[in-house]
């Protein structure tokens, strides 16, 4: 509690100095473009963020999941758990920038405490050392000022929030190595464009229980792009990923084993001064061990008003991989909001829905799985998992407004509220007993929707 | 090179002319000089020397300008802007020569041709402003890079844009609409440009949104709350 209370006092301090400092810089006068600048072309940004933050359910539990007992009769369900949690970032960004080419780096560091408001066990389990995560970015371009552009890629960064869609509801801590190469050729008027871009990820848990969901993948895509009019261009892109699960058994690892490829041709830009649209359609295949083909597509109208207010109305369709289902097909309804006011407050709302329809269970393909069983010391224990259905589809709503006001171009607080919540008739249910002498036999169900609310507050500093 | 030749002829006439008259006024109007120019030898030296400094000043700026045009390769820049060198090399060989004969009119005692050399000073500095002015205007080829080193097309900037500039196709779509509030950046950003300006439209998938300040990242799904289900069963505490 005390930490908390000093970041709150660190906050408002900050928060002070920081209008005292708009008022004396607050002339009209443009300021000068953050960063230190090493040298005419080397430059070094610093950036940190304290952001506390109330969470409704950290780790998205579904109320309706429940353990019970099936000898004495006893249910345990389970709790959504609240927390108060300090997120600290510390930041450095670091770029040599010339006409021909530009050597960048960054890192961030992000270390998340929690306070145990509710339970203390979040304090105990997630306010450690292993809480502390980072995201790394290297970035070479060269050549840039010819019609063949290289550009190398790296970002390696450990999180519990996987970008990736993944296994379970919750934290856990995983490590993502993203590593691309793309060639960029353009003509002269950089108005064709071609770009051929490979790369490779590699997703590895922590928790060894995930470790059969370990991946790496290869990502691979042709992009080919006319700008025939003014602001407006027609593109094309080929995709193709292969991700494979190295550390799933043998059958598992060759079942659920992931191809999407994708053809996409479309056109975006703007149709007038204030009105922007980007169409595009497609089609996919996934090249896995139940073939499925599909339809992409994509819409997305844009109003931008000056330089003040923005507004995007869109919808998606894609496909990707995942674990066990092979892959998913999400369909994607959007709005997002922002205004600007004098400079200097900022409004944005975002929204979004989101159905996600997978593919076939590999894992577990029928309502009512057989029994499995394991002998260990003489004593037999039976799992047999049994679901709801077969197929499966999740439903994702997201609110988010937020207001920020920025006291200079490198200073600013925000504070932001999201809603986020999933629905999904879907759960599964493992039921698991021995013949020990002292018997176990205890039914778990597991359900996957939840909701969560989300608070955060940040003094975001980025020079 | 055409519109360039006609400059250079018409400086070169120009500064001419003021040599001309410079002479022509230094002989002619001794006497009424005289009765009007009462500078001291020190003060008339310290001009002429005022005047070199300023001459030197913008034969070093024209110089810079001649780097940058070699550095782009832009030939009909790099033409142009020599010949302006060259003129104002010769003005300033000449403010040279003036002082150094002020220096001997002074000492001989001759006050009125010193005072004449000060006038052809003026005008010789006057001749090297006009032709570094005119050095403004040297044409340039279509590439131009400014002083963060970004490579433009001019031309056919409205044609094509560049992400995140006036005129992208990036801009159109309000990428990057917050990119200069302190609260939107994501701080692993390292702001270069994108070669292709697509939107976000070039990554490997589907069709995606348009990454920004608003709404998700191209290529992540972030949205989606990182669950399927996967028995057996975990425990929903937060224990690890």
């Amino acid at each position: 509690m005390r930490s908390f209370m000093c970041s709150v006092s660190l906050l408002l301090i900050l928060t002070v100095c920081g209008s005292l400092f708009a008022q004396e810089s607050g002339n009209g006068e443009k300021a000068p473009e953050p960063g230190f600048r090493l040298s005419e072309t080397a430059l070094l940004n610093v950036s940190f963020s304290l952001a506390p933050e109330f969470e409704s359910n950290i780790n998205n539990i579904s109320g309706r999941s429940y353990e019970r007992d099936l000898l004495t009769g006893a249910l345990q369900k389970s709790d959504e758990i609240m927390d108060l949690i300090i997120r600290m970032s510390p930041g450095l960004r670091a770029k040599i920038d010339d006409h021909s080419k530009t050597l960048g780096m960054a890192i961030r560091l992000d270390y998340s405490l929690y306070t145990g408001i509710e339970d203390p066990g979040t304090l105990k389990n997630f306010a450690n050392a292993s809480a502390l995560h980072f995201d790394t970015d290297i970035l070479g371009e060269f050549n840039k000022d010819g019609n063949v552009v290289v550009r190398i890629a790296n970002n390696l960064k450990r999180n519990s929030n996987p970008d990736q869609l993944t296994i379970e509801n919750g934290l856990h801590t995983n490590l993502l190595e993203d590593f691309s190469l793309a060639v960029f050729i353009k003509n002269s008027e950089d108005t064709l464009s071609l770009k051929i871009q490979s790369g490779i990820q590699l997703n590895y848990f922590e928790e060894s229980l995930f470790s059969p969901y370990n991946f790496w993948s290869s990502r691979s895509n042709v992009y080919g792009q006319w700008k025939f009019l003014p602001k407006t261009a027609a593109f094309f892109n080929v995709s193709y990923i292969y991700q494979d699960y190295f550390n799933a058994g043998s059958v598992l690892r060759h079942d659920q084993r992931a191809m999407p490829l994708s053809v996409v041709v479309g056109a975006l830009g703007q149709l007038t001064p204030k009105i922007s649209l980007k169409l595009s359609g497609g089609y996919a295949n996934s090249l896995a061990k139940d073939m499925h083909h599909d339809g992409t597509a994509g819409v997305e109208f844009i109003f931008k008003n000056s330089e003040n207010t923005l507004f995007k109305l869109g919808y998606v369709r894609t496909m990707f991989p995942v674990a066990i289902y092979q892959h998913y097909t999400q369909d994607k309804v959007y709005a997002n909001f922002t205004q600007k006011f004098f400079n200097r407050l900022l409004l944005k709302l975002d929204a979004s829905y989101s159905h996600l329809d997978y593919g076939k269970n590999v894992k577990y393909p029928a309502l009512i799985n057989a029994p499995t069983s394991e002998t260990v010391n003489g004593i037999t224990t039976t799992t047999t998992v049994t679901q709801k259905s077969i197929d499966r589809e999740d439903h994702l709503i997201r609110l988010e407004p937020m207001v920020s006001y920025n006291f200079l171009p490198w200073l600013g607080l925000a504070l932001k509220y999201t809603f986020e919540t999933k629905q999904t008739p879907y759960y599964a249910q493992v039921h698991i007993e021995n013949d020990a002498p002292a018997p176990f036999d205890k039914e778990y169900r597991t359900h996957y929707d939840y909701m969560d609310h989300r608070i955060l507050l940040t003094l975001a500093a980025d020079y | 090179m055409g519109m360039g030749g006609a400059r250079m002829r018409k400086l070169g006439v120009l500064v001419t002319i003021l040599l001309f008259c410079s002479v022509v006024m230094a002989q002619a109007a001794p006497v009424q000089e005289s009765k009007k120019d009462t500078s001291t030898p020190d003060e008339m030296g310290d001009e002429i020397a005022a005047k070199a400094k300023r001459v030197v000043d913008i034969e070093q700026a024209t110089q810079r300008m001649i780097d940058e045009a070699t550095k782009e390769k832009d030939i009909t820049w790099k033409l142009c802007l020599g010949d302006v060198l060259a003129t104002i090399k010769g003005v300033l060989a000449s403010i040279d020569s003036a002082k150094s004969r002020l220096d001997d009119l002074v000492r001989a005692e001759k006050m009125d041709a010193a005072r004449t050399q000060v006038m052809l000073a003026r005008g010789l500095a006057d001749a090297a402003e006009k032709a570094f002015a005119g050095a403004q205007a040297c044409p340039r080829q279509l590439t131009r890079v400014d002083n963060r080193s970004t490579s433009e097309k001019e031309e056919d900037k409205d044609k094509t844009g560049t992400y995140g500039d006036k005129g992208g196709v990036g801009d159109a779509m309000g990428q990057d609409f917050t990119k200069d509030w302190a609260t939107e950046r994501d701080p692993n950003d390292l702001g270069t440009e994108d070669p292709i300006d697509g939107a976000g439209t070039d990554n490997p998938g589907g069709p995606t949104e348009t990454p920004g300040d608003t709404g998700g990242e191209s290529g992540v799904i972030a949205d989606n709350g990182g669950v399927i289900a996967e028995p057996p069963f975990l425990e929903p505490s937060p224990e690890k």
